[in-house]
């Protein structure tokens, strides 16, 4: 005998949305228990009278009029699709051309900032390993390792922001205290924490923040929301790099899951 | 065909899901007026990022993480974000389960922000510890320290409450 139904699933059982995942196992339970039954009636009556107060056209409307003038529809036409893979292949050989021509080393350096700081982020897919590059693609199960060379002991907050905006940390790890940041210095040293991807599809920024004396993680995720919060509200993504009004040395890479 | 959301998408959307992201907005932030606010703004956000909007195979997830964020720097914004009471929100919104509402608002209102959405998936969602672990991307064992710790703290305002 199944548990009863938890909330989120009622709400997309109560939904008709032909894209919200309810499995039929589900439904069974439901035409078969008294107490989700009771549950699911009460939601669909609490859905009616929030709708009767409110309705689905009136808000869309309202919501049109304040969201203004929207990011312009050539961006999301298909056709360019084509033309876009063109120009990225284009780009990917010209960056390969220049990385094997400058060697490994030139390319290395762009992660390198100011005060001898480096970071560098590698994708691990199929125990191989590749450096990580903006754009890269990734798909589930990938893992993210990580590097650091520092000139001196310096604190490290990683944090990812993904294109909902929610913002996560991936180091410290999720076991360490928060406040566990500081590095010491070394050379092309793998920070403890690696990352395994999820399902989840979509695009990540992540943010490797250097400072000298600790910045707390509440401040750090408010200014990366902030950053994003930002870009959004004038029609960019997470593609171009916000920057970030926080007292740190900031590096990042931004990828997409597939 | 990648198109655009438009008017007839954010109208069907609203009504599948506005009210469970409004309740979830009365949840974070206790004020009707500003739970408005912030629905409204997810939904504009769906408007504005139609690519990662689109891109998502679950619309509810995807408004469920985005009040989530707002809802919470939003808090983290309006300091004096005063929360209604208990029968101004009763008189106002028509929810399912009124009781729940309340005592998930009277726990949110003592929690640090870090803690606000692990609490939300637990009591608003009714996530387990597994689904809370992929959620917030965080290990099982970290999730059963916070979900016990969050337990913890309900329990203790709940003896409060009774005491008084």
């Amino acid at each position: 005998m199944m548990n009863h139904l938890p909330r989120h699933q009622l709400e997309r059982l109560a939904a008709e949305d032909p894209d919200a995942r309810v499995r039929p196992v589900l439904r069974v339970h439901v035409a078969a228990c008294d107490l989700c039954q009771t549950r699911l009636r009460a939601l669909h009556a609490a859905k009616s009278r929030f709708l009767a107060a409110y309705s689905s056209s009136e808000f869309a409307r309202d919501t049109f009029a304040f969201a203004g003038p929207l990011p312009p529809a050539r961006e999301l036409r298909d056709w360019s699709r084509e033309l876009r893979v063109l120009m990225y292949a284009g780009l990917v050989a010209v960056f390969a051309t220049a990385f094997l021509w400058y060697g490994h080393e030139a390319a290395a350096n762009w992660v390198r900032v100011q005060g001898g700081t480096s970071f560098r982020v590698f994708a691990v897919h199929a125990g191989r390993e590749r450096r990580l590059l903006d754009g890269d693609e990734l798909t589930t199960g990938d893992e993210l390792a990580f590097e650091y060379s520092l000139d001196r002991p310096r604190h490290l907050l990683l944090l990812g922001v993904d294109d909902t905006g929610s913002i996560r940390r991936y180091y410290p790890p999720a076991e360490a205290a928060g406040s566990d940041t500081l590095l010491a210095a070394s050379t092309r040293s793998k920070l403890p924490a690696r990352v395994a991807l999820d399902a989840r599809v979509g695009e990540e920024r992540l943010y490797a923040l250097f400072s000298d004396s600790p910045v707390s993680e509440s401040d750090a995720r408010l200014g990366v929301s902030r950053a994003v919060g930002a870009a959004w509200a004038t029609g960019r993504r997470l593609e171009k790099a916000p920057s970030l009004e926080l007292p740190v040395q900031a590096i990042s890479v931004w990828f997409r899951k597939r | 065909m990648l198109r655009r959301v438009n008017e007839q998408d954010v109208a069907r959307l609203y009504r599948e899901y506005g009210y469970l992201v409004f309740r979830r907005c009365v949840v974070y932030l206790g004020d009707v007026t500003a739970a408005r606010e912030v629905t409204r703004d997810v939904f504009v956000r769906a408007l504005r990022n139609p690519t990662s909007f689109r891109a998502f195979a679950d619309s509810r997830t995807w408004l469920c993480r985005v009040a989530d964020t707002l809802c919470i720097d939003g808090l983290q914004r309006r300091h004096n974000l005063t929360a209604s009471a208990d029968t101004v929100l009763a008189s106002v919104i028509a929810d399912d389960d009124l009781e729940s509402l309340f005592l998930i608002r009277r726990v949110l209102a003592n929690l640090e922000s870090d803690a606000l959405r692990l609490a939300v998936l637990f009591y608003v969602d009714e996530l387990n510890e597994e689904e809370l672990a992929e959620e917030l991307g965080m290990s099982r064992r970290t999730v059963a320290k916070r979900v016990a710790e969050l337990l913890e703290h309900t329990r203790a305002l709940t003896s409060q409450r009774n005491a008084s």
